[in-house]
This record gives C-alpha cells, structure tokens and sequence, in this order.
C-alpha cells in the first residue's frame, strides 16, 4: 500500500484475470473480480482506496456493472465507511461503458452510483449530477495544486453560497464514495469543520 | 408455384416484409416446392437495414429453401453496393443470380462507404474481429490515432458491442449478422447505420423464460417494455443492451428502430418518445437498425 493523499492509503489493485473483450457479465472472469473488489473492500481499513485496474481489457457495460455494481452499492449504501473504488483504464476505452452501465444501474437501483476514473483524465462516470461534478473538480482542485483539502468554508467562499449549503454538497459527494473526511480541524470562535480530500 | 415478389426504390429494414413475406409464410413442402422470384431490378438504394435482416431472414429458411432466383438491381452503383455489402455472394450461395454478371466480382467490403461488409456472428471470437474491424474504420472516419477513446468512438462501439453479445444470448443458437454503412445527410454530415439482425426466438420468447405472462403476451407490448424497462432474461442487474442504445441515439444525435416477432418500436432523432408499430407479419429472429451522427468529437 502507499499513501495517496491525506490519510488515504492505496491498496494493491484488483484486476481481470484474462485480457482482452469481455461481454458476459457471468463468465468466470467478471464474477471473479467482483468478488475480489467487494472483498476487498470490506477488509480494508478506513481511509483505504481500492483500485480497479482495466489494463488491456474490453468490458461491455453489462460487464462494467457486473464488477463495480456490488462495491458502489456498498459505498453508497455505508457498509465500508472510508473505503472507496477508483477504477484506472489507461487507454479510456471503457469509460463510456462503465458510465452506461452505471447510469442503468443507478437507475434500476434507484441509488446513484458514481466513480473516480482515471484514464488520460481524472474523470467521474455514472450518475453525476452537475453540482457533485462541481464539488469534485474543487477539491481535486486544491488538492493538486496545493496539496490541500476543502473545507465546507472554501467551498462556500468559491461558489458563493451558505456555509450550510457548502457542507451539504460536501456530504453527499463524501456519501457518494467520491470524498473523505481526512481530518477535522477547529475553528477560531468555536467548534469544528471537516477538511475533505478527493478520492482518485 | 411462382412466387415473384418485389421492391422498388429502397431496399431497407421497412421494404423487406413485401420482399420476404412470400418465402416466410410458406412452409414445409409448400415452402419446398414453390418457386420464388426477388426481384431487386428496381432498387436504387440498399441500407444495412435491408442487408442484415435479409440475410438472416434467408438463414432461418436455409433448411426447406425453395427455387429461388434474385433480379439483381438494374442500376449499376446500386449492384455493386449489393456486391459490396456482401449480400449478393451469400444469396448466390442460395439463389440463381440474375443480371450481376459484373458485380459478382466485387470484394464485399471494397466499396468507400462500406464500415462493416456482411458479418456472420457465431461465436464470441467472431465479434471480437466485428469490433477491432469497426474500430480501425471509425478510427478512420472520425480522424482518431490508434487507440484514442473518444465519446462517439466508445458510444458506438457499446452499443454494437452490447446488442451484438443479445445475439449471442437470446438467438438460441443462430447465428447473428452485421452490416454497416456510413452516409452523408442532405445537409453533408455524416452518420452511420448499423444493422444488426439475427433469426433467433425473438426477443418476447427470449423473456418469457424469466417472465412467463410473455408467453402469451403480443410481442410489441413486450418490446416497448423491454426498451422502457431494461428487461433482461437473466438477471435484472443485466439489460444495458438497449440502454446502451438508447445512450448512444440520444448521446450522437441517432436513431433506432427494433423489430422482433409481429413488434417493431423506434425511436426517433432528436425524440424521447417511443413509437410503436402495430399489425406487422410475424417474423423469426430480432433486427435492429441504429443510426447515429459520426463526426469527430
């Protein structure tokens, strides 16, 4: 494992054990690495990303939900609290699959199933609404030039909305799998604040 | 008895019912001993939707196939698309030629415009070479380096991909076959249409094994749930096929049309709404027409 940023440590991928196309999301490969991925997942600790590496692989979108459906579920759903999935397609050529197969997912879950997606670009697929893309691309933002989280004070003085407001965006893309809470600090006057670091 | 059956203008998914009726309908020793005439002499437009479902349609008779005999069209560049789309070199496998002499030479796939010739899916390893095929044309089309994943590059390899393993899945055995072309619009952008089309079970007979009421259901009542529902005979977390349609139309500016049994549903550009089609002949197998914009990113 190596640490990633703040208080996020990245496990050893999971892969698919047989290059090249897949389109059976039964076939022996697929349910494999969705068993590996979810299990994974659950025995990770907290502050743990666990990475889907797609090198030299082809998924249909049927086969792209298959493998990410049961982890996001469990993200999303708060059963591994702190651990996240980030897939990693170095060629992109499965992320209009896994955004496809996300979306249907989502939509016959009625959950929104999202992912951190590297491949040329950081990019996030599945159901994405417009602000949580927005308070991504933020923090990521000041995560990469200067190594710093978000906290729902930042967010609040870039978009021009309530402190309230801020933090709210801030939980849902956090209850989405897409930020942690690497830290809390205090405030001057009272009380405290969580400082966000993207998932990626 | 003599059949002589025809089609004038457009050979396309929507002309092949006054074409293929005929042959369809009979059957058995009837079917055997009957004698039917194509005639395409009046064609001037061949589109994938006319070259895929024609060849499977031929496919689900190949065992009791009649005398059959194809006027080739008149129009030169017509025949030569017939030639090239490599529909005709199956039908003189089946069927006595008329008036292709020339055209008969042709390599199926030689012509500009022709993205995928007729392809013949079987096995999972003969869509792997469908898709490498189409993705070195769009590469083409759409300016791509090798190995760039652009949106329109993705979305349509998905959807033919998704559709494609449906054969696989829900055509009991038979094979499946493919058939694209890329066009110009009135206004000069370009699109591609993607046929694909086997002579399977059919999509209602298909479902029924997970869905019994579709049974006995009439098939464009399930093809408009289908569509609408992500219906899948396995497992409810499968059905992207037509999302991934649907995604890829709505995405590149496209249309569909689907036709499986005595169903046909489309959808068209630039529309959400799901037209259905009632009072067709029933048909073996499913068959879907695509068309999307593909224009570089």
């Amino acid at each position: 494992m190596k640490a990633l940023s703040r208080g996020l440590i990245r496990r050893s991928p999971i892969t698919i054990a047989t290059t090249g196309m897949h389109t059976d999301p039964d076939a022996p490969d697929i349910t494999g690495a969705r068993e590996a991925l979810l299990d994974a997942l659950h025995s990770a600790p907290a502050g743990t990303v666990v990475p889907l590496v797609l090198d030299g692989i082809s998924l249909s979108a049927s086969c792209a939900a298959a493998v990410l459906m049961p982890s996001l579920s469990d993200v999303v759903g708060g059963k591994v609290p702190g651990r996240f999935v980030v897939v990693e397609d170095p060629s992109g050529r499965n992320r209009w699959d896994g955004d496809a197969g996300l979306k249907k997912e989502s939509e016959r879950l009625g959950r929104k199933l999202v992912c951190a997606w590297q491949s040329k670009e950081l990019d996030l697929v599945g159901a994405v609404d417009p602000q949580v893309r927005s308070t991504y691309d933020f923090v990521l933002g000041r995560w990469r030039t200067g190594g710093d989280g978000a906290t729902a004070r930042d967010l609040a003085g870039h978009f021009d909305v309530s402190i309230q407001a801020a933090s709210n965006r801030l939980s849902k893309a956090s209850s989405l799998g897409l930020l942690y809470e690497a830290d809390r600090e205090t405030v001057s006057g009272g009380g405290a604040q969580f400082v966000f670091v993207p998932v990626m | 008895m003599v059949y002589r059956c025809h089609v004038r203008d457009t050979l396309d998914m929507s002309a092949l019912p006054q074409l293929m009726d005929p042959l369809l309908q009979l059957h058995g020793e009837a079917r055997a001993s009957s004698e039917i005439v194509l005639d395409l002499s009046g064609v001037r437009f061949i589109t994938p939707g006319g070259v895929a479902p024609f060849a499977a349609l031929i496919h689900s008779v190949y065992e009791d196939l009649p005398r059959l005999h194809l006027h080739a069209p008149t129009d030169a560049e017509c025949c030569r698309y017939l030639a090239s789309s490599g529909l005709l070199q199956l039908l003189a496998d089946v069927a006595t030629i008329h008036g292709a002499d020339v055209a008969m030479g042709i390599r199926p796939g030689s012509a500009l415009n022709t993205v995928l010739p007729l392809t013949r899916l079987s096995q999972n390893a003969d869509l792997e070479d469908l898709l490498t095929q189409l993705e070195l044309k769009l590469d083409g089309l759409l300016g791509c380096s090798d190995d760039t994943w652009t949106e329109t590059k993705c979305r349509i390899i998905s959807a033919v991909r998704e559709i494609c393993a449906n054969v696989f899945q829900h055509a009991g055995g038979t094979p499946g076959w493919v058939s694209a072309q890329k066009y110009r619009s009135s206004k000069g952008n370009p699109f591609l249409e993607v046929s694909i089309a086997d002579s399977g079970v059919g999509i209602r007979r298909s479902l029924a094994d997970r869905y019994p009421e579709f049974a006995v259901a009439d098939d464009g009542d399930v093809l408009v749930r289908m569509v609408n529902e992500r219906l899948s005979r396995h497992n409810p977390a499968r059905g992207c096929g037509y999302f991934t349609l649907q995604e890829a139309t709505s995405k590149l500016d496209g249309s569909f049309r689907l036709r499986s049994g005595s169903g046909e549903v489309s959808r068209a550009r630039r529309s959400r709404q799901l037209v259905r089609a009632d009072g067709r002949a029933a048909w073996p197998g499913t068959h879907l027409e695509m068309r999307v914009t593909c224009a570089p990113d």
